[in-house]
C-alpha cells in the first residue's frame, strides 16, 4: 500500500519541518483499506469500499510540542501544512519533558513492515464475489427453521478484510514500517420469541484468510439468542462468578489502563502507587508477548519507535511495570518501557496449578455454583479507586453445570479485591484476539439483582 | 453558517457538470438515487498541563462520500481528494449495489423542502483566529479553581474546535451546502480531602464560532469551575447503597442521556425499519402514560445537536416521536423514509465523509410536565436520585438497559439525603416508560460534551425535567 512516493513525502515532510525550525520531529504514515459486504435476510444490503491515508505529523522545538494531520499529501499542500504546524508550535509554552526517545531505545530494521508477520498477501487478490461468497456461506435465513416458540426476525452478516499499513519516521534516524491484514465475519440474528424481541451476535476475526473459520457465526449467534430465552430471576449474594472468554477482558481492561503511564502521572490510577508491590493474587501472571511472530498483537516498535519485547507485567500478583513513553518518563523519574500492552497473555491457573487445558467447563466444576456472566451491560471501574460496578446477564450455574438464563444484575467491588480473589484462568482463547483473556473465574464476589 | 454557493464550489474544486458526472457513474447500474457528501474539516485543540499550555494541534481532513441506493441497499465509497478521476472511481465502487435494471429515482424524492434555517451563525470563525488566543482562558480556569478549592491535585483544561464546510448534491438535482462550527471546553480535577480522592470534571460544548469564547470568556469559566466544584463534599461522602427495586427520580438536564441511550435509539427507523426495535409495531400506540411528550430538535440554535441540513441535504426540524404518550414519528433518514412512505425527518447523519448517513438523533428531550420537582421527591418514600449518569448501555432488540449513576443521593421520607456512589440503574426501556409517574416543569437542556456512537461518532445533546420513574433495579450492596 505504502509506495516509495509515499516514503519520500514522509521524508520530505520530516525535512520541511527540521528546515522550518523544528528542533526535531516525527512523520507517521498511515494508509488503510477496506471493503466490508453486508448482508441482511439473505440479500446483499451493503457494500463499502474505504480507502485512507493520512499523515501526523509531531514538532518538538526548544520544549514545545505540537501534533498535526493531514489527509491532503500533495506536495504542493504539503508546505502550508508544515509551515502552520511550525507557526503553531512556537506559541505553546515549553515543557521540558517532550522529545524523541534516544536512538538506543528504538527498533532497528523493521522496515519492510511484515517483520511481524501479520500481513496475508492473499487480500491483494480477493474478488467481490469471493467475499459475498464468504457471507452468505455464515446465512442461516431461509435455512433454519423457525419452532412454535420462536421465530427469526433478522440476520446481519457482514464480512470484512482490511489492510493497515504505517510507516514512522523521526529525525533521530528511526524508521519503521508495520503492516497487517484483517479478515473477519460478523452476524448478529434478532428471533421473537413469547412477544419479546432477543438478540444474539458472534463473531470471527483473523489475520490470515486461511484461519478464518466458516459457517459458524451465524449459527452461534442464533444459539445464544435462543438461549437468552425465559430468564429467571435470581438472589444475589457473595457469589462465585465465572466470565466467559467472549467477554472476560472486559474485567483487564480496567488493570491495563491503571499501569497506563499517563493514568498514573496524573494520578489517575489505583496502582499509582504499587510498582514492585505484591498487590493480587500469587496466582495472577499476565505477560505482554509482542515478539509472537505471526501472532495477533504482535508488534516490533511502538508509535514512538520505541523497540517492544517479550515481558512480565504482573508476575505472581507483584506489579512489575507500568506503560510508559518519553515524555511520561520525564515526568515521573521512571525509566521509559512501551506505550501499551500488544499481545496480552495471562498465565492459565486453575484449581491452585498452572495447566495446559483448562475449558469453561472445567471452570464451572471447580467453583461448582455460582453465576456464568457471558455479557457487560454498562456499568463503570473508578480509575483513581478501582471501585467498580457493571450490568451483568448469564447463567446460573449449579454443581458445574449451566441452568437457566439471568439479566438485568449487577457485579460491585474494587479491582484489587477482584483480582486477589482471582480462581482460574482458561487456556480457551478465542483465534483473532490480541489480547489472550480466557474464561476468567473469581471467587466471592458481590453479585445483585 | 450558510457561504456563497462560489465559496463552496471553489472549495471543493468542482462545478455542477463534474458533480453530474459522478452521480450518474454512481447510477451507471441502475440504482434508484444517488448522492455526494463533499467535507472539508479543520481542526484545532490545546491543553492545560501542570498550568502551562504545553500541548495543541492542528488537523485536515478532505474528502468526498459517494453513495448509490438500490430500494434499501446501500453501496458506498469515498475519496480523499475531489480529483475527478479519484471520485469516478468511488462513484463505479458505489456503484456495484445497483442491480442492472432502470432505477426508481421518485422512489426518494422528498415532500416540498422546508427552508433551511441557519442554525448556527458565526460572527468570528475559528479558522481567522489563532488557537492561542485561548490559552489565557484555560489559565483562568485553573487559577480560579485552586482558588476556590485548596485540595487540586491535577488540573488539566482542553479547549478544542473544528469548522467544516460541507456540501451535498443528489441525482435529484438538489444542492445544500453550509460551514459547521463545533467547540467544547472541558475541565478535569484530581481533589482530594483528608487522603481520600476523587475526579471530577465538567464540560460545554456549542455550534458557535470562536465569538463564543471571545465575548463569553468569564462566564464560561464561571460557569465551568461551579459545575466542577459542586458537590464536592458530598462527593467525598457518598455511599454505595443497599440495591433493590424502588423508585428512581432522574434530576433535570443530563440525565437525560438515559432517554438518549434507553429510548431515543429504539425510535430511530433503521431499527425499526429491521424489526429489531422494541417500537416497530407501535406505530400510533399509546407506549407511555398521557401528558409525555418527547422530541429530537435540531432547531435549538447553537445546541450540539442543532442541524441547519441534515447529512443528506435535508433541512432541520423538530420531530415529535412520543405525543401525549402516543408514538407517533420514527426518526428518519431518505431510505427509512422512502421504505414508510413519509418525509425525511432531517436525521440522516455521519461521522464525516467516510461513512454512509443512517438514522441518528441530535438533541433529545421530554417536555415538560407540570409538577415541580420538590413535589417530586417529596412524593418517594424509598428511591434514589441521580444527578448525572455516565457508561449507559442498552440492548435496541430488548430495551435492557444499564446505567452508572456518576451522581445522586438516596431519597428518604420525601427528603434527599446520603449521596450515593458506584452504582447501576437497570430497566428496560419500554417498561420504563410506561412506569413513569410524575413529570416536572423544570426542562433543561444539557450543553455538556455528549457523542453518540451508534457505529460512528456524532455530536449529540440531551435534556429532560425530573421524572419519576417507578420500580427500577438499583445495584449496589
Amino acid at each position: 500500500m505504502i509506495s516509495e512516493n509515499d516514503i519520500r513525502i514522509s521524508r520530505l515532510c520530516l525535512d520541511m519541518a527540521i528546515a522550518e525550525g523544528a528542533g526535531a520531529a516525527r512523520v507517521s504514515l498511515t494508509k488503510g483499506s477496506a471493503d466490508p459486504v453486508t448482508m441482511r435476510n439473505g440479500e446483499i444490503d451493503k457494500l463499502r469500499h474505504s480507502a485512507d491515508r493520512s499523515t501526523l505529523l509531531q514538532i518538538y522545538m526548544g520544549g514545545r510540542y505540537g501534533t498535526f494531520s493531514t489527509n491532503r499529501l500533495a506536495e504542493e499542500d504539503l508546505a502550508g501544512f508544515v509551515k502552520e504546524s511550525v507557526e503553531i508550535t512556537s506559541m505553546l509554552s515549553p515543557d521540558e519533558c517532550y522529545g524523541l526517545p534516544s536512538p538506543e531505545r528504538t527498533a532497528k530494521g523493521f522496515t519492510e513492515g511484515s517483520e511481524a508477520g501479520l500481513y496475508d498477501p492473499a487480500c491483494e487478490n480477493l474478488q467481490a464475489e469471493e467475499k459475498m461468497e464468504i457471507a452468505k456461506g455464515e446465512l442461516i435465513f431461509g435455512a433454519v427453521a423457525p419452532e412454535d416458540d420462536w421465530k427469526l426476525i433478522s440476520e446481519e452478516v457482514e464480512y470484512g478484510d482490511s489492510v493497515s499499513d504505517s510507516y514512522i519516521i523521526d529525525s533521530n534516524g528511526f524508521e519503521g514500517r508495520h503492516k497487517e491484514t484483517s479478515f473477519g465475519v460478523f452476524s448478529e440474528v434478532t428471533i421473537e420469541s413469547d412477544g419479546k424481541i432477543l438478540s444474539g451476535y458472534w463473531w470471527r476475526n483473523v489475520p490470515r484468510l486461511e484461519e478464518l473459520e466458516r459457517g459458524v457465526t451465524s449459527r452461534k449467534a442464533l444459539s445464544r439468542a435462543l438461549d437468552a430465552r425465559g430468564p429467571v430471576p435470581v438472589a444475589g449474594g457473595r457469589l462465585n462468578i465465572v466470565i466467559d472468554n467472549s467477554c472476560a477482558s472486559r474485567l483487564v481492561s480496567p488493570l491495563m489502563a491503571a499501569l497506563d503511564g499517563g493514568a498514573v502521572w496524573q494520578k489517575s490510577s489505583f496502582l499509582g502507587d504499587d510498582l514492585g508491590k505484591k498487590v493480587f493474587s500469587e496466582n495472577l501472571t499476565f505477560e505482554d508477548r509482542p515478539h509472537d511472530f505471526g501472532k495477533p498483537g504482535a508488534r516490533l516498535f511502538d508509535s514512538e519507535g520505541v523497540a517492544t519485547r517479550n515481558r512480565a507485567i504482573i508476575e505472581n500478583g507483584v506489579v512489575r511495570e507500568f506503560f510508559i513513553n518519553t515524555f511520561q518518563s520525564a515526568k515521573l523519574g521512571l525509566e521509559g518501557t512501551v506505550e501499551g500492552p500488544s499481545r496480552l497473555c495471562i498465565r492459565p491457573f486453575a484449581d491452585g496449578e498452572t495447566k495446559k487445558d483448562i475449558s469453561l467447563q472445567d471452570i464451572l466444576e471447580l467453583l461448582g455454583d455460582g453465576m456464568l456472566i457471558t455479557g457487560f451491560n454498562g456499568g463503570n471501574c473508578n480509575p483513581t479507586t478501582g471501585d467498580f460496578s457493571y450490568g451483568v446477564e448469564g447463567y446460573a450455574f449449579k454443581d458445574g453445570c449451566k441452568g437457566k438464563p439471568f439479566r438485568e444484575a449487577v457485579i460491585t467491588g474494587n479491582m484489587k479485591g477482584l483480582w486477589s480473589k482471582f480462581a482460574a484462568a482458561g487456556t480457551d482463547i478465542r483465534p483473532g484476539a490480541a489480547w489472550n483473556i480466557g474464561t476468567l473465574g473469581f471467587r466471592d464476589i458481590d453479585f445483585s439483582a | 453558517m450558510i457561504g456563497s454557493e462560489k465559496y463552496y464550489f471553489d472549495t471543493f474544486k468542482v462545478d455542477r457538470p463534474m458533480m453530474d458526472r459522478v452521480v450518474a457513474a454512481a447510477l451507471s447500474k441502475g440504482g434508484d438515487f444517488a448522492d455526494l457528501y463533499f467535507e472539508y474539516t479543520t481542526y484545532g485543540n490545546i491543553s492545560l498541563i501542570d498550568g502551562e499550555v504545553a500541548a495543541g494541534g492542528h488537523h485536515t481532513d478532505y474528502g468526498v462520500g459517494v453513495r448509490t441506493l438500490s430500494g434499501e441497499k446501500t453501496g458506498y465509497a469515498y475519496a480523499e481528494s475531489t480529483e475527478p478521476r479519484e471520485m469516478l472511481a468511488a462513484a463505479k465502487a458505489a456503484a456495484l449495489i445497483g442491480s442492472g435494471a432502470a432505477g426508481d429515482p421518485g422512489r426518494y424524492r422528498v415532500a416540498p423542502s422546508r427552508p433551511a434555517l441557519d442554525r448556527y451563525p458565526i460572527s468570528i470563525s475559528w479558522r481567522a483566529t489563532s488557537i492561542a488566543r485561548f490559552a489565557p482562558l484555560l489559565k483562568r480556569m485553573e487559577e480560579v479553581t485552586r482558588l476556590r478549592y485548596a485540595g487540586v491535585v491535577k488540573f488539566i483544561a482542553r479547549m478544542s474546535y473544528s469548522e467544516s464546510d460541507v456540501m451535498m448534491y443528489n441525482s435529484l438535482g438538489e444542492l445544500a451546502y453550509e460551514t459547521r462550527p463545533i467547540a467544547s471546553v472541558s475541565v478535569f480535577a484530581i481533589l482530594t480531602r483528608g487522603g481520600e480522592v476523587i475526579q471530577k470534571n465538567a464540560s460545554r460544548s456549542f455550534r458557535k464560532g470562536a465569538d463564543w469564547l471571545l465575548a463569553d470568556g468569564d462566564a464560561v469559566v464561571r460557569e465551568l469551575v461551579d459545575e466542577l466544584l459542586k458537590g464536592t463534599d458530598e462527593r467525598f461522602d457518598a455511599r454505595r447503597p443497599k440495591g433493590g427495586r424502588m423508585s428512581v427520580v432522574m434530576g433535570a438536564g443530563a440525565s437525560g442521556i438515559l432517554l438518549h441511550e434507553a429510548m431515543g435509539h429504539a425510535f430511530e427507523a433503521d431499527f425499526n425499519r429491521k424489526g429489531t426495535s422494541i417500537f416497530a409495531d407501535k406505530m400510533g400506540l399509546q407506549i407511555c402514560p398521557k401528558g409525555i411528550s418527547i422530541v429530537d430538535d435540531a432547531t435549538i440554535c447553537g445546541s450540539r445537536g442543532a442541524k441547519t441540513y441534515d447529512d443528506e441535504g435535508v433541512p432541520g426540524e423538530k420531530t415529535y416521536m412520543v405525543t401525549d404518550g402516543v408514538l407517533t414519528s420514527y426518526l428518519h433518514d431518505r431510505v427509512s423514509a422512502a421504505y414508510y412512505g413519509v418525509a425525511p425527518t432531517g436525521n440522516g447523519r455521519r461521522e464525516d465523509f467516510r461513512y454512509n448517513p443512517i438514522p441518528r438523533m441530535r438533541t433529545t428531550y421530554m417536555e415538560n410536565g407540570d409538577c415541580p420537582p420538590e413535589e417530586i421527591i417529596a412524593s418517594v418514600k424509598n428511591g434514589v436520585y441521580v444527578d448525572e449518569f455516565s457508561n449507559g448501555q442498552v440492548k435496541i432488540g430488548e430495551g435492557d438497559f444499564t446505567f452508572y449513576v456518576k451522581s445522586g443521593f438516596l431519597i428518604e421520607d420525601g427528603r434527599l439525603t446520603m449521596p450515593v456512589k458506584d452504582i447501576n440503574v437497570i430497566g428496560n426501556g419500554p417498561e420504563a416508560l410506561s412506569s413513569i409517574r410524575m413529570v416536572g416543569n423544570d426542562l433543561k437542556i444539557d450543553n455538556g460534551t455528549w457523542t453518540c456512537g451508534k457505529e460512528q461518532s456524532v455530536a449529540v445533546s440531551c435534556g429532560i425535567p425530573t421524572v419519576l420513574v417507578e420500580n427500577l433495579t438499583v445495584g449496589g450492596e
